[in-house]
């Protein structure tokens, strides 16, 4: 009992004069729109930020995206999209599994207090490795989807990898009880 | 000058109509297009594939023609320029045309079915205006909010 008041209060006195940092994802296109619309919101007097970004060899140019309030940046192997090309969703299952292991790997280095993920194929890999080592998720459906969630969305939902899941438009927020609509990011 | 983005894909059927609109003399202005990885290349037009001072071009364009993909579509609302949002009848799931159809209830604008609606609709391009709060700075808070309490749960878990 002692052990684990002792270990309580460490804890929080590591965070005495220390702000919660929040690993963020740093998606391309319209969700890195979306994520530089409420980062921006978020306040640096409460939180400290870390970025993730996708990488694959469709996906190279999220690295350069910059993002309203300053932080470390750390690359992610992920998944490619599946919608274009069937042939992908094989060797998906591969870069699947390496994008678990960086996740892991950045998550267990980073220690944050909180992810969010806006909407990417990263989001999975990183939830899994965050609830495994105790670290609360949230979830940003893509504004994109006002009818049905995204294939992202749905694992994410039905698994219960993330403890707050936003959708951005109401007709979502009928269809899935667990979800919150609050607003869009627009 | 005519400003036209295809983001960072492609969409083969509106670069295809805006070289035919200008090739067949509808279009009498400059047009300048980014055209991301489409195909073919259009012979009536000044093109990029990328292009990243697009902004800054925009923002003194008399004209944008932009597909209907989330950032690009959001980025012209912000920009206060008149513009026509194409959708992608081929886009996944067609989310081109859900989205365009749910922003139409926040903000009022331009928009085109498909690359064959763009003539019909050149006409019609405006700046976007309000109709409705979106909610960003409502979500924002809700998302400090819950991880106020998340953060919390998280150092004593």
């Amino acid at each position: 009992m002692d052990h684990r008041r002792g270990l309580r209060m460490r804890l929080d006195r590591s965070r005495v004069g220390d702000k919660p940092l929040v690993l963020v994802t740093v998606g391309g296109g319209g969700w890195h729109q979306q994520g530089v619309r409420l980062v921006e919101r978020l306040s640096t007097a409460e939180f400290r930020f870390a970025y993730v970004y996708g990488i694959n060899k469709f996906v190279t140019s999220t690295r350069r995206l910059t993002m309203p309030h300053d932080g470390p940046r750390y690359p992610m192997r992920c998944i490619a999209q599946t919608h274009r090309h069937a042939v992908r969703r094989f060797t998906n299952l591969a870069r699947f599994a390496w994008s678990l292991a960086d996740a892991f790997r950045l998550i267990r280095r980073l220690r944050p207090q909180a992810v969010i993920a806006l909407a990417t194929t990263m989001s999975v890999p990183l939830f899994v490795a965050a609830r495994c080592l105790g670290i609360p998720c949230v979830f940003i459906e893509s504004l994109t989807r006002s009818t049905r969630l995204s294939w992202t969305g749905r694992v994410v939902y039905h698994l219960r990898l993330a403890q707050r899941f936003y959708v951005q438009w109401p007709g979502l927020r009928e269809r899935h009880r667990r979800a919150t609509f609050a607003g869009a990011a627009v | 000058m005519i400003l036209v983005t295809v983001g960072t894909e492609r969409f083969d059927a509106l670069v295809c109509e805006v070289d035919r609109l200008a090739a067949r003399g509808l279009i009498h202005d400059r047009v300048y297009a980014q055209i991301g990885m489409s195909r073919p290349a259009p012979t009536h037009l000044d093109y990029v594939r990328y292009d990243r001072a697009l902004l800054d071009k925009a923002a003194g364009a008399d004209l944008i023609i932009t597909h209907a993909g989330v950032g690009s579509v959001c980025e012209m609302i912000a920009l206060g320029r008149p513009f026509i949002a194409v959708v992608d009848p081929n886009a996944p799931g067609d989310h081109q045309r859900q989205l365009v159809e749910q922003l139409t209830s926040l903000y009022d604008f331009c928009w085109a079915a498909s690359p064959d609606a763009l003539a019909a609709e050149l006409p019609n391009a405006r700046p976007a205006s309000r109709l409705a709060a979106s909610g960003v700075d409502a979500l924002a808070i809700d998302i400090t909010t819950a991880l106020r309490s998340l953060c919390n749960m998280g150092s004593v878990s």
